[in-house]
């Protein structure tokens, strides 16, 4: 299987936003990130492929042949997450343990204490239980990731995971990420949506960036770094250098931006710095061309 | 990988966290407090005949809690909507859910008029009472045709206030000295009642599968 998710044409009209046609092509064994700007469409997304809301028009097909979400099979090998209040706020962790067990054929009650365990939460055996209104926003979180990753599902889906996680708490995620496309040998992949791109790096493979309902970039991390690079110079080159950059910004001593590769020989003449982006910095570069193009 | 078909009482347990012999029986208690109590400070507030306000009072408790469930928990807005939306049956476990609370309400309002029935022997009107809460929670189940939540509340205030009309006829009857001979009515009656109930059911739960990905 190449792909784990195939997008073709997928629109959704809402009154004042319209999102698509997306067509975007997902790997298989990769951990993807929709990077955009809130209100970009990836939620609105995710929603669609994991079943929660309807499109308007166009198709995906799931694990190279499937094009029914509504299919038990197809809903069994998703594990998905909203951003916020994913579960009853009087639910504790045993509750929700419950509920995972019934709503789903592959939840392993062993692995959700585990995960518990890693994400420093109580252990959802025990006979006292906090219920999830008395547990901060991160502790939240924490209990539908270690909910969501304890199922042996084949794709998982995340809205903004790390959004309220401390950075410690996203680095542990990152790792679980990593064990778990490991585990699968090729045929376990991770979507997740995120602002927090430059925490989140280190588990991401393929990313999709999205503004105004649209895809306006995708590819491999490795394979963008060698498409844009990062320029710095001196504030006097700024303006030589902007034909040829994409995004840029300045101050009064230098200027920094993001630019095609292809731009690089015009670029290193007018005494520029030139480095290889990370994925921070690229974010920037190609949401801040898109917000540009848009006006 | 397990294929389990979920059963009904798991389908209330997944919504609602609790199974429902466990969730009726724990209302039922709270239910047959609320009537307790509200006739214990009945009595001490007034030495005359308080059968009526009690009887009244507890119809508002049945009200309660027969429509503890009306404002729903599958929508996208509340919490754990996206939840319930992504089970691996979304719309049969829902459907499963539905018709448990169904249950769950019938099963309080057979508590609520049993005990009005023992407390104050009345039993044709306890029955009376009962199908006519029956018919009300036919007609609650109707508002989910309502999209908005605050109209939804409008459409309960309204059933709410038709609860009374029983009480208003007997009223009238007792006043105007009507002998009334309900018992050849039960049956049929509740018969009735309990066809509509289902009648709603089944609409309110064909419209649901109709517009599950309408949003």
């Amino acid at each position: 299987m190449e792909n784990v998710l195939k997008i073709n044409g997928i629109t959704k009209k809402y009154k004042g936003f319209t999102l698509g046609a997306v067509n975007a092509e997902i790997p298989c064994g990769f951990s993807t990130a929709l990077i955009g700007a809130n209100g970009a469409g990836k939620t609105t997304l995710i929603d669609i492929l994991c079943g929660v809301t309807g499109k308007t028009s166009g198709e995906c097909v799931y694990f190279g042949n499937k094009t029914n979400i509504d299919d038990s099979e197809v809903r069994n090998r998703i594990s998905y997450c909203s951003s916020a209040n994913f579960f009853p706020l009087t639910w504790d962790l045993k509750t929700i343990a419950n509920a995972m067990e019934i709503g789903f054929d592959n939840f392993d009650r062993n692995k959700f204490s585990e995960l518990c365990k890693r994400f420093k939460l109580d252990d959802p055996a025990a006979k006292k239980q906090k219920k999830l209104m008395k547990m901060s926003d991160g502790n939240k979180m924490r209990a539908y990731l270690a909910a969501v990753l304890a199922r042996d599902a084949e794709l998982i889906v995340l809205d903004e995971p790390a959004s309220s996680l401390d950075p410690l708490a996203r680095d542990v995620l990152c790792e679980i990420f990593r064990e778990y496309i490991a585990e699968g040998d090729g045929s376990r992949s991770v979507i997740f949506s995120t602002h927090n791109i430059a925490d989140m790096e280190y588990a991401t493979d393929y990313a999709i960036f999205m503004a105004d309902g649209n895809i306006i970039e995708q590819g491999f991390v490795e394979d963008l770094k060698e498409k844009y690079i990062l320029i710095h110079g001196d504030a006097k080159d700024c303006e030589k250098a902007k034909p040829y950059m994409i995004s840029c910004t300045s101050n009064s001593m230098n200027f920094e931006g993001i630019a095609l590769a292809e731009n690089l020989v015009k670029l290193t003449q007018l005494d520029t710095a030139v480095e290889k982006p990370n994925l921070q910095q690229l974010s920037v570069g190609i949401l801040r061309k898109a917000e540009a193009d848009e006006k | 990988m397990k294929n389990n078909s979920t059963s009904l009482s798991q389908a209330f347990k997944l919504y609602t966290g609790v199974g429902l012999p466990k969730c009726i029986f724990q209302l039922s208690f709270l239910l047959i407090w609320f009537d307790a109590v509200l006739l214990f400070f009945m009595n001490l507030a007034d030495d005359g005949d308080v059968s009526l306000p009690v009887r009244a009072l507890s119809s508002i408790a049945c009200f309660m809690f027969i429509n503890l469930r009306i404002m729903g928990s599958y929508d996208i807005g509340y919490n754990a909507g996206k939840f319930f939306r992504t089970v691996k049956e979304p719309i049969s476990i829902h459907a499963k859910y539905h018709i448990g609370t169904i249950i769950e309400s019938v099963a309080m309002i057979m508590v609520n008029y049993l005990l009005m029935a023992i407390i104050y022997s009345e039993i044709w009107e306890c029955i009376v009472m009962a199908v006519f809460m029956i018919v009300i929670k036919g007609l609650t189940n109707l508002l989910e045709f309502i999209r908005k939540p605050p109209f939804r509340v409008i459409g309960l205030c309204v059933l709410g206030i038709m609860m009374y009309i029983p009480y208003i006829v007997f009223l009238i009857m007792h006043r105007n000295g009507v002998d009334f001979q309900p018992e050849p009515w039960y049956i049929p009656v509740a018969v009735l009642a309990i066809a509509f109930l289902v009648l709603s059911e089944y609409i309110v739960l064909k419209n649901f599968r109709k517009n599950w990905y309408r949003d």
